[in-house]
């Protein structure tokens, strides 16, 4: 415990991250609450030698129960942060013996909470895999993770590389015993980034006068006894559907269906033409279902060529609601691509499930949310729709002009067929 | 207490300090590798056992080695409470059975600091232990059958175990596949130690045919969480609603011997593959005798196999690829089931793979340090990319800033938020031909 004395050891922090959440890497696709929470992430030096803490500030005598879950986490090092304001006597009643607690200070970050928020809005996945490496592996694993993170090579963007400078320095702390500098994650410049597009705003930007959007939504087994997942790809679509509604002049809407998923296609369908009617948005909207994928391919064609003739080059949105099996996927976007050659296509891809940051100081700064996975009602039109605000540049796959021309290139090629 | 065993295996001196630390590095999802444990013996005997009005997995261990004062670091009481806090405690940890001790000879006065120690902690804990005479019944019970793994290499022992020992969960079921798929390498690429490889595989198989639908039966959501999306559980389904009329001690007993018989019988003298082409056609057979037994013994088809399905359709598909040409630099992305065997597969064939690109995702990690631990001495140069399966902006941008050599086979699987960024990555890196898109 570090103390004001010149005969003990002065605890330099040289970083400290706030609310450092932990999620369980093999529950990545779920909808999952994190492992555990911890106020910071300090990164300290004792007489230069390094020093890695987790930190916990105390607010409330309920968070003693933290001790306990922490010992099946393998209880890596938490020091409990007691301030002036905790009110009552914690410190002394919390679960004792205490292992590492300090009293009357307050927990300081160098980087402040709503500065890691930003960079965090920007992709938290692989900070997850780093804490948990760093944390919760054997000290050769954790060498092995923090050596793949920190050899990549990256692309310019602020969260890729404060998690870059943040490997290399534990990678130096584990292997060297040695703290770098780190004044790249400290600076204030560095961390002066925008905020990222909404899903509103990519949507948006991507309206012309004419578009045709083909829905591939995920297959979901049993959907019938799903009480909210079966919703995502509904409310995705109602939700896009909305934005462009008001911006394009024609718009054709097409729900795809093969092999297993039909049935849920169907269900899809049906619910989506329900609520447009509700929310009072008009497009074209049909299905291509069929449970042989070549009857599918065959539907698709001759609709596609009917498109075609009512319109003028459209733009073609091919869009995911969460996975598509790769071969009908590839199979059918070649034929879409090919039936509208000179149109300009563009792909996109939403997950089910996407990490969400808080800017709210009293809430933890990363947690996971499934906005879409939800009922959308008639009267609550307003705030089923800020739920697509949720979703955020970096939650979505948009692959356009040329290069989503190349991959679907490529596409056509893998499945060997001439069209 | 009601025991079904299921499998048995043993080792002594060094092998016995290598099995107990895999297992325990395994087991613990890399958080813990014991260097130089203090034991010189080790028994597990793996089998179901009733708790309560459910069937659980066990892991009873004989081990023997030091328990003195002086023999500090992984001594046999520290192994035993590491190995109880991984399965009954540790949220991280995969490796989920009841773990149980022998005793060896009675103890009727204890005396020595550390045997009162001892008997004060069982004590004060009820932890009830196995007597060994019982063990050794079980044992035997299971020599009987052939059931007993004697010279399997250590780790595909300890990830056979932990895979075995995994709850109904979506990494458990995973690792099932994996384990099977390590086995099935085993059995086809090397031919000796076969039958000790068919033993956990016949343990993978009961497992997943027979306690896995009993458990969902039991726990329904077990399908509307964790299970949703895998692929791998659909012929779980399909056999959760005969469940509910069958005797589960039954049914393991019946199903064990059934498919142990089955397999040793079917794949006797099978020589050791030679080529992709010919590991892939040994494992549409081993498929069919899996497919077969379960149909035989529930009267009831299951339309694909879950443990090696997968690796047959990609070896397949490898096989068919690679005809004309001999891949020397590969790229690979992971999903949770993709065992190391796939690659051991193409060098098998190929002899001296150049470079091995590997993405992979925090969902993916586990399946990451295990290719690390096979691969790292037979293929020199691996470079690992982490990507993020949520965040496909970020995954696109990255593969794009380090994907930018040739490669002449890739193998891209998992989810489309992924799988597109590769494809979008790898366009004039790779002739299209030799992509496998599945």
């Amino acid at each position: 415990m570090p103390q004001n004395n010149t005969n003990t050891c002065q605890l330099e922090i040289v970083v400290s991250i706030p609310s450092i959440t932990i999620f369980y890497p093999d529950l990545t696709y779920s909808f999952s609450d994190c492992a555990r929470e911890y106020d910071a992430l300090i990164i300290a030096k004792i007489h230069n030698y390094p020093l890695i803490l987790l930190g916990e500030e105390v607010s409330d005598f309920e968070e003693s129960g933290k001790v306990i879950i922490d010992l099946s986490l393998w209880h890596p090092p938490v020091l409990y942060i007691f301030d002036k304001t905790t009110k009552g006597r914690y410190y002394e009643e919390f679960l004792v013996p205490l292992r590492l607690f300090t009293k009357n200070v307050s927990l300081t970050y160098t980087i402040q909470p709503d500065e890691m928020a930003y960079i965090w809005m920007n992709g938290y996945e692989l900070f997850n895999l780093l804490f948990y490496s760093l944390l919760f592996t054997h000290y050769n694993t954790s060498r092995k993770i923090l050596n793949d993170i920190s050899s990549m090579r990256y692309p310019q963007q602020p969260s890729l590389n404060i998690l870059s400078e943040l490997s290399i320095c534990l990678k130096s702390i584990i292997e060297n015993n040695t703290v770098p500098t780190l004044d790249k994650i400290n600076s204030p410049k560095y961390m002066n980034i925008d905020a990222p597009k909404t899903a509103s705003e990519i949507i948006a930007e991507l309206a012309t006068k004419e578009i045709v959007i083909y829905f591939f939504p995920q297959l979901l087994k049993e959907y019938e006894k799903s009480e909210k997942r079966k919703y995502f790809p509904i409310n995705l679509a109602v939700l896009i559907l909305n934005v462009l509604s008001e911006k394009v002049n024609k718009l054709y809407f097409r729900v795809i269906g093969t092999g297993l998923g039909t049935q849920y296609s169907e269900y899809i369908l049906k619910e989506i033409k329900n609520l447009l009617v509700d929310f009072e948005i008009n497009c074209n909207i049909k299905g291509i279902i069929s449970r042989n994928l070549d009857e599918t391919k065959s539907l698709l064609v001759e609709d596609a060529h009917k498109i075609a003739s009512e319109t003028n080059t459209p733009s073609i949105l091919i869009i995911v609601a969460g996975d598509y099996g790769k071969r009908p996927f590839a199979k059918l976007v070649a034929n879409i691509a090919s039936a509208f050659r000179k149109s300009e296509l563009t792909i996109l891809v939403f997950p089910e499930v996407i990490y969400r940051i808080s800017k709210k100081k009293e809430n933890r700064l990363a947690s996971m949310s499934a906005p879409l996975n939800i009922i959308l009602k008639r009267n609550e039109k307003k705030e089923g729709f800020s739920q697509f605000e949720l979703f955020l540049e970096k939650d979505i796959l948009l692959i356009k002009s040329k290069e989503a021309s190349k991959l679907v290139d490529l596409l056509t090629q893998l499945i060997g067929e001439r069209i | 207490m009601k025991f079904i065993p299921i499998f048995y295996v043993s080792a002594n001196g060094d092998s016995s300090k290598d099995l107990i630390s895999v297992l325990l590095e395994l087991g613990s999802f890399y958080a813990v590798k014991p260097e130089n444990p203090k034991i010189n013996h080790i028994d597990i005997l793996g089998g179901y056992i009733q708790d309560i009005n459910i069937y659980k997995k066990a892991l009873i261990l004989n081990i023997e080695g030091s328990n003195s004062k002086r023999s500090h670091g992984w001594n046999r009481s520290r192994i035993i409470k590491t190995l109880k806090y991984l399965s009954e405690v540790s949220t991280l940890s995969p490796l989920s059975a009841s773990i149980y001790l022998t005793v060896g000879k009675r103890i009727r006065e204890a005396w020595r600091p550390q045997y009162i120690k001892l008997i004060h902690e069982n004590l004060k804990k009820s932890i009830f232990t196995c007597n060994i005479d019982l063990f050794d019944h079980y044992v035997k019970k299971l020599e009987k059958i052939g059931l007993c793994v004697k010279n399997l290499d250590n780790r595909t022992s300890a990830l056979s175990i932990v895979a075995w020992s995994t709850g109904a969960h979506r990494h458990g079921m995973a690792l099932r596949q994996i384990a099977a798929q390590e086995l099935a390498g085993k059995i086809f690429l090397q031919g000796e130690n076969s039958s000790d490889a068919l033993v956990f595989l016949t343990a993978l198989i009961v497992d997943t045919y027979a306690w896995l639908p009993y458990i969902i039966k039991e726990r329904e959501v077990v399908l509307t969480t964790e299970l949703q999306y895998a692929v791998a559980a659909t012929p779980l389904r399909e056999l959760v609603d005969l469940m509910k009329c069958l005797n589960l001690p039954q049914v393991i007993q019946e199903l064990r011997n059934k498919i142990y018989n089955s397999l040793k019988e079917k794949l006797k003298n099978i020589p050791p593959s030679r080529s992709i082409v010919n590991f892939s056609n040994y494992l549409n057979h081993l498929m069919q005798i899996i497919l077969q037994d379960i149909r035989e013994y529930y009267n009831k088809n299951i339309r694909t196999e879950a443990l090696i399905g997968r690796l047959y359709i990609l070896s397949k598909e490898i096989a068919n690829k690679i005809k004309r040409e001999k891949p020397k630099r590969i790229l690979i992305t992971l999903t949770e089931q993709t065992a190391p065997i796939l690659i051991e597969i193409i060098h098998h064939e190929v002899k001296n793979i150049e470079k091995l690109t590997i993405i992979y995702t925090p969902q993916t990690l586990y399946n990451r340090l295990l290719f690390d631990e096979k691969l790292k001495n037979i293929i020199n140069n691996i470079q690992y990319i982490p990507v993020p399966s949520t965040e496909p902006l970020l995954t696109k941008e990255i593969l794009k800033e380090n994907i930018k050599e040739q490669y002449d086979l890739a193998i891209v699987q998992g989810s489309l938020t992924v799988a597109l960024s590769v494809l979008n990555s790898l366009y004039g890196c790779i002739d299209p031909s030799k992509v496998i898109f599945i």
